[in-house]
């Protein structure tokens, strides 16, 4: 996503319009996520880049996908909304943000018609989905009733009260976090000074 | 007059989008597509830049904190 200038970009926005919105529908363990979030990404974008070194992301790495595969037998063993399951996931949080802050941040230009063609449309793509959703969430704050428009949370929140559908939840949910850490985000020997 | 059911329809809307949203992403699986890039090529690239790396793991760490333990309420 693109800068609006420089040490500033689009995804603080987005953090600040769902944190603003988290507020709106008052749901204080996601306003402060996102405001949360969107802090981060304020420190991120003027914080001078700080980088891992190769070997040290080779052993998380390394360690992640068994590391995961624990998680997904703990997740599986715990009850939905068990205090257990908030204190492993705020355990994890900043353990997942270590690892997103310590990437790499070679960045080539995307000069290829092929990305810009696909992030356009990702991000036409995204903005339908959110408005869809954020407008489901505002009609039902503002109806007597949530259930007329639901949110995907609504929507999913029966399916994740079945052990299997809990189940499928988590490990789709594990893997993508593996991939995101681990597959997208490899250490590489240069750097830049993007952000 | 009709009765719509507007749950099922939102609902279903929901589930259109995933369909569309796995569409595109297997029409450009193999990123042999001569005009658009594949989900994982775009995303390596955008991975490059620390912010997005950061509002990417952290929107996913939210999705599994939402569903895994924080309480939805229907009303």
């Amino acid at each position: 996503m693109q800068r609006l200038k420089r040490g500033f970009s689009y995804w603080t926005v987005a953090f600040l319009v769902t944190t603003l919105l988290q507020f709106f529908r008052g749901s204080p363990l996601d306003a402060l996520v996102f405001s949360s979030g969107t802090l981060i990404l304020l420190i991120s974008s003027f914080y001078p880049k700080v980088h891992m070194p190769g070997k040290g992301f080779k052993l998380a790495a390394t360690w992640g996908g068994p590391f995961a595969f624990a998680l997904l037998v703990t997740f599986y063993l715990i009850p939905r909304h068990d205090q257990w399951m908030a204190i492993i996931l705020w355990t994890l949080f900043p353990v997942v943000l270590v690892l997103a802050w310590l990437g790499p941040h070679r960045a080539p230009k995307m000069s290829d018609p092929r990305l810009q063609r696909a992030q356009h449309i990702w991000i036409e793509w995204a903005l339908i989905v959110c408005f869809w959703e954020y407008a489901a969430n505002i009609i039902g704050q503002l109806a007597a009733s949530n259930e007329a428009f639901p949110t995907i949370s609504l929507v999913m929140d029966p399916l994740m009260d079945k052990t299997l559908g809990k189940f499928v939840f988590t490990a789709v949910w594990l893997w993508m976090g593996y991939n995101l850490l681990f597959r997208l985000n490899r250490g590489q020997e240069e750097a830049d000074d993007e952000h | 007059m009709m009765n719509i059911n507007t749950h099922l329809v939102t609902a279903n809307i929901y589930l259109v989008m995933l369909f569309i949203s796995l569409a595109i992403i297997f029409a450009t699986l193999d990123n042999e597509n001569k005009r658009v890039a594949s989900l994982k090529a775009l995303m390596t690239r955008l991975f490059t830049t620390r912010t997005t790396r950061l509002a990417f793991i952290m929107f996913w760490w939210w999705v599994g904190i939402h569903f895994l333990f924080a309480t939805i309420h229907h009303r």
